[in-house]
């Protein structure tokens, strides 16, 4: 095995370090204290490469800190919170501090490149389209994921999925991945069978009773599915968004919004439930759970098999700078988090995938939870992962900006 | 020794009908200091200026340095553009900023529709009944809770299957769910003004709980009524009250930022919810812009204040 060191980009530190005192800086002057301008990277960042020389196969191995820990701080959106961390704390003695953060790629972004949030949490968890552009900016490590005893069990889908890659490598995990589409409630709206199509929010038989999440991050890409699939508009980059293509699709919705189309844009889990168990609306993007919360309320309702394709989404942890120095220790809960007791968990809170077949097995080993349920939720979210049709589509595109300007120009 | 005689200084202070014997008493090297007024004023409004300026001056100065720095793809550089004014300029934030401006004269109009027969059966119908107080106390109730709770707690009263639709529909006076009550312009005004009207309603009772009884009576003696007492007493010594309970709320709907959101359903924005859009769209210039100029626009209303009425009204209440 080969190593090399790794070639720091001074412009980029020091870019970084200007961002990251600005950070400071704004914080501190706001609060009127110095606190928001602690920290420093202070990473010793080396990379290992090796090639086997059999066909090309590059593993590149970090190897920037080993400092033990006997609690790690995990930043992250609460879909990758498993709520009990005690199966990992007995398992390596070591506690996790978890920080709920926002589903936001903007705060995301914001705060772990010019803020300190990769200098005081050792793990980042968020949308992996993040992956890219925070290890550009240097927010981020490279995690050892071949060396982990778990990571032979990740599924291909997971681990070719696109998001989590930098440079062609394996960056890091995800953890949690699905692919969105909308709910609806079939006694309002008609036969599931009749129903395969985005169309349904925007049906003038459903007008004032469907409607969209305020953030674009999830309503976006399923509206461009929609105008594209169904040769409504000529989306360009399905993925990355350009200008062209947000003005086809904020234009469209705007028609739509002032039609009367919309109940309202939706934000919060409380407020999705809601919304359909009152009824106020009959079809909704939203998050899948939503329609196992309403199940559980004896609620009939669905959620959409669209033709167009799903909107996929992977959630997973970053090895921050602070991670990176302790990296031994970080990268045990990432290798958890591949885990059996980590994957049944997670399906079974949130009905989401985790990134291996070991939650099923630990699932069908254990009588706490339904080996069923968990299997038939892998077998559907990777079918939705390696379809033809369903998109990653990036959460922090060049346009972000202009996304940002004109999907509030759409909720205002 | 300038104090070798206690009873001669006491003799010079109240000479002067003023007794300086604490200042008498400082050692000489010190009298300077308090002799001099504008010393002496400066110590005095030292210390607050100190808090002033890092609690207050400090963050308001670097909104204003922050909003003509230059935007960059990850943050910001100190320097100097004025292309975040033009962002706010140029867009649909300028319509917000004023349907923000006529919602807040809205809600003020509302603040006082509501909020001054109340403040007028507590300040001077039932101002000696001992149960005044703690009702109005009750007004103050719902500032225990979480503020996004409270509002939260509308859409039992206005949506569909809410309070509101459920008497509508039993007693006949609709056929289905009015829809407009709820995700409309309709609920954001009905979600400040309950909000806002505590704001108007102590002030307001403040100022009339201070107008003396003899002066109502003589009103009463002379032949007023009471809508003529409420007239010519009443309103104009409550005024003071009202302004003050008017820019309460006038300012609060400025920064408001959670009832739009959750009762609004897209179809009714402020500005404050602007604000946060850019910050959250790492756009801190743009959002310290926006922020200047509201800023600016309440300040050139409290100097208009100054100009109409005076700032010394804020004293008397």
């Amino acid at each position: 095995m080969a190593r090399r060191s790794d070639n720091i980009d001074q412009d980029g530190e020091t870019r970084r370090n200007f961002l990251k005192l600005s950070g400071g800086l704004a914080g501190a002057a706001t609060v009127g204290g110095l606190a928001g301008c602690a920290g420093d990277s202070g990473s010793d960042s080396t990379t290992t490469t090796s090639s086997d020389g059999g066909g090309g196969d590059t593993t590149t191995t970090q190897d920037d800190g080993g400092n033990d820990v006997s609690e790690l701080s995990y930043w992250a959106v609460g879909t990758t919170n498993p709520e009990e961390w005690g199966d990992f704390t007995s398992e390596t003695g070591i506690d996790v501090n978890y920080s709920a953060a926002a589903w936001s790629p903007g705060e995301t972004v914001t705060k772990l490149i010019q803020g300190t949030a990769s200098n005081d949490f050792d793990l980042a968890g968020n949308d992996t389209t993040l992956t890219g552009i925070l290890s550009e900016q240097g927010a981020i490590e490279p995690t050892n994921l071949q060396d982990m005893e778990n990571w032979a069990h990740v599924y291909d889908e997971v681990k070719n999925s696109g998001p989590t890659e930098v440079d062609g490598e394996q960056h890091s995990l995800s953890s949690v991945q699905n692919g969105d589409s909308v709910a609806y409630l079939p006694d309002e709206v008609g036969d599931p069978g009749s129903i395969n199509s985005y169309g349904i929010l925007f049906d003038e038989e459903f007008k004032g009773k469907t409607s969209l999440e305020a953030g674009w991050a999830t309503a976006y890409h399923k509206v461009a599915l929609y105008l594209e699939r169904n040769n409504l508009e000529d989306i360009e980059n399905l993925a990355e968004p350009t200008e062209a293509d947000i003005d086809k699709v904020v234009g469209f919705l705007l028609d739509q919004k002032n039609a009367g189309q919309f109940r309202t844009f939706w934000s919060g889990w409380q407020t999705a439930v809601n919304l359909l168990s009152k009824k106020e609306v009959v079809a909704m993007d939203t998050w899948e759970p939503v329609v196992f919360a309403l199940r559980d309320q004896d609620m009939n309702a669905e959620y959409l098999e669209p033709k167009e394709g799903y909107s996929l989404w992977a959630i997973g942890p970053w090895l921050t700078q602070k991670g990176a120095e302790n990296r031994a220790t970080s990268e045990k809960l990432v290798n958890w988090m591949m885990g059996g007791w980590y994957g049944a968990q997670i399906t079974t809170i949130r009905g989401y995938m985790s990134s291996s077949e070991l939650g099923i097995q630990y699932a069908e080993e254990s009588d706490d939870f339904d080996a069923d349920f968990v299997q038939s939720r892998h077998e559907e979210v990777r079918s939705r992962l390696s379809d033809d049709v369903s998109v990653f589509g990036n959460r922090y595109p060049e346009t972000f900006s202009y996304m940002n300007e004109q999907w509030n120009r759409l909720t205002s | 020794m300038a104090y070798d005689n206690p009873h001669a200084a006491n003799e010079r202070s109240e000479s002067r009908g003023v007794d300086f014997s604490a200042q008498e008493r400082l050692p000489a090297v010190l009298r300077p200091l308090i002799d001099n007024d504008r010393l002496r004023f400066g110590l005095q409004v030292a210390p607050w200026l100190g808090l002033l300026t890092l609690f207050v001056f400090l963050p308001l100065a670097s909104i204003f340095v922050w909003s003509v720095a230059i935007p960059l793809p990850f943050g910001f550089e100190l320097g100097f553009t004025l292309e975040n004014y033009q962002a706010f300029v140029d867009s649909y934030r300028l319509g917000i900023f004023w349907t923000t401006i006529q919602e807040a004269v809205l809600q003020v109009g509302l603040s006082l529709l509501f909020g001054f027969p109340i403040a007028y059966y507590a300040g001077v119908r039932k101002r000696h009944s001992q149960y005044t107080f703690p009702v109005m106390l009750l007004f103050a109730i719902p500032f225990l809770t979480s503020y996004i709770l409270r509002t939260l707690s509308w859409i039992s009263f206005l949506g569909s299957d809410g309070v509101f639709n459920t008497i509508l529909l039993t007693t006949g006076l609709v056929a289905e769910p009015v829809g407009w009550l709820l995700y409309s312009k309709f609920a954001v005004r009905v979600g400040m003004l309950a909000s806002y009207l505590p704001f108007m309603i102590f002030p307001a009772w403040l100022a009339m709980s201070r107008i003396e009884d003899e002066i109502l009576h003589a009103s009463a003696d002379l032949g007023g009524s009471p809508l003529a007492t409420i007239r010519h007493i009443v309103l104009p010594l409550s005024i003071p009250g009202l302004l003050i309970g008017s820019v309460f709320v006038f300012v609060g709907v400025l920064g408001e930022s959670v009832v739009p959101v959750i009762l609004g359903g897209g179809n009714i924005s402020l500005i404050a919810t602007i604000i946060d859009n850019a910050v959250n769209s790492a756009r801190l210039p743009l959002a310290s812009a926006i922020s200047a100029i509201v800023l600016l626009f309440a300040i050139s209303l409290l100097l208009l204040w100054e100009y109409v009425f005076g700032l010394k009204t804020v004293g008397e209440i």
